[in-house]
């Protein structure tokens, strides 16, 4: 099974995946994760983009074992074993889901400190997809 | 105001393999100066090395990253042989699109030209740029080559600064060299054919004592002395052909293994970590010649290194890793097609 994402699709949200910029409601100031048309809370369509700091918080967890993921993480998986992905709430209220990278399963807890880093996601079709993981951060543990 | 290194910022992946683990394997170690190696993991490669050196000296750097004028890349591992590496490297670092990207690689020299040409680039136009040099060198882990080969990153960000850490000279050796450390189109791995004809000492003492002579330098005015180090042992091999104190000598490989392009450029870190402002660095790179460069220590590079994470913390931040696990991350046991 895979959760195909077009390189089109894919290149259309880079200032997400590379930056971690999101657009927040200029009208009723949501930070809206990810981006949309219209905005969540209140519908309308007009935003001013920001940089958000990629500092957050476990808020929930789960390992995926050999084998779970999608197939564009098979070489990661031979290469890493299980895998860990978090929804992670984010300083400024928001909540992604993401992979957590360079740590191991048990020292995972709800409320860990975390920091955005940019990694490979996967390959495909010749092409590196790159974005945003997070790691624990060692400098709020 | 003079233009010169007014940030800097360093990426060391955190996975370690003890080069004893590699001894105990293969019966040998080609590299027994290096203790152990820094690599990348699965999930990483001189482009996510490079975006996270490049954010730690941004956010300590007076400039942001939309002022940036130019980004001066160099590797040679990229990801990509066509498609430049430092485009993606570009985006994930600013939002502008208007920003002069240039690839350099083809030997580990490539790293300190790099920061050259970023000097070159702002002194020039009084825009601020940014050096990237980033690197996990590859070969076959059959061959004795392969054992010291480390990975890690360093960027710099100059401009024009109070207390900016300033180019003071260059000198520039080019020479043809046949058999050592080549990799041709197409092929993964690095090979060197260990003629031992030995151009890097010779290259290395005659771009030095060549700037020396132009600048009116002696040794007794340098404090810190970085030199090509793809084994842990060829800067004690040539300070004591220069007649220089081993105490003055900065390398990271030792702990880090070879990190081709990123290697000088990490060891003029650890002096901008260490000295005091006032003090004068020489830095010297090697492939196929050598160029040669002495730097002065200014106040901002003292500020820039107070600022977040040290480069003494992010190596001592490393897991070690077997040398199982080092074949897996890397991706030697990955079968293709
Ligand atoms: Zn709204």
């Amino acid at each position: 099974m895979s959760s195909y994402v077009s390189l089109p699709i894919f290149a259309s949200t880079l200032r997400e995946r590379y930056r971690l910029e999101e657009p927040r409601c200029r009208s009723c100031g949501t930070l809206n994760v990810p981006a949309r048309m219209a905005c969540i809370e209140c519908g309308r369509g007009d935003f001013d983009w920001e940089k958000l700091t990629g500092r957050g918080r476990v808020f929930t967890y789960t390992v995926i074992a050999r084998g779970g993921a999608p197939t564009e993480f098979d070489e990661q998986q031979i290469m890493s074993g299980s895998l860990v992905v978090a929804i992670v709430e984010l300083e400024e209220g928001a909540k992604v889901v993401a992979q957590l990278t360079d740590c191991d399963p048990e020292e995972v807890r709800v409320g860990s400190p975390l920091k955005a880093v940019f990694r490979k996601l996967y390959d495909q079709e010749g092409v590196v997809r790159y974005g945003y993981k997070f790691v624990m951060d060692e400098e709020r543990e | 105001m003079a233009t010169g290194i007014v940030a800097h910022g360093a990426y060391v992946p955190k996975n370690r393999l003890p080069l004893e683990e590699v001894r105990r394997f293969w019966g040998g170690l080609s590299t027994p100066a290096i203790k152990e190696k820094a690599f990348p993991s699965y999930d990483e490669d001189p482009v996510t090395m490079g975006v996270e050196a490049g954010r730690q000296a941004l956010e300590r750097s007076p400039f942001g990253a939309e002022e940036l004028g130019a980004i001066f890349f160099a590797t040679t591992s990229g990801p990509y042989e066509e498609k430049p590496n430092v485009s993606t490297i570009a985006s994930a670092l600013t939002g502008s699109s208007r920003i002069r990207v240039v690839e350099m690689g083809g030997s580990p020299r490539a790293g300190l030209q790099a920061l050259l040409s970023a000097w070159e680039f702002s002194a020039s136009w009084s825009k601020p740029a940014m050096a990237i040099a980033s690197d996990a060198p590859i070969a076959h882990p059959a061959s004795s080559l392969e054992h010291g080969l480390g990975a890690g990153a360093a960027a710099f960000v100059i401009g024009e600064g109070e207390g900016a850490t300033t180019l003071e000279a260059v000198e520039s050796i080019s020479v043809e060299t046949f058999g050592e450390r080549f990799r041709r189109r197409g092929q993964s791995y690095l090979q060197d054919l260990e003629l031992r004809q030995d151009e890097l000492t010779g290259s290395v003492l005659k771009a030095i004592e060549g700037l020396m002579e132009g600048a009116r330098i002696s040794l007794s005015q340098v404090e810190a002395l970085v030199l090509p180090d793809p084994d842990g042992g060829t800067p004690a091999r040539i300070a004591k052909a220069l007649g220089a104190s081993p105490e003055k000598l900065l390398s990271l490989t030792p702990r880090i293994g070879d990190t081709g392009a990123a290697s000088v450029p990490l060891g003029l870190i650890a002096a901008l970590e260490k000295l005091e402002a006032g003090k004068r660095i020489l830095v010297c790179s090697y492939g196929a010649g050598a160029d040669a460069t002495s730097w002065i220590m200014g106040e901002a590079s003292i500020v820039s290194r107070q600022r977040g994470r040290s480069l003494e913390d992010i190596l001592e931040r490393g897991r070690i890793r077997s040398y199982g696990d080092y074949l897996k991350l890397r991706g030697f046991l990955v079968q293709k097609g």
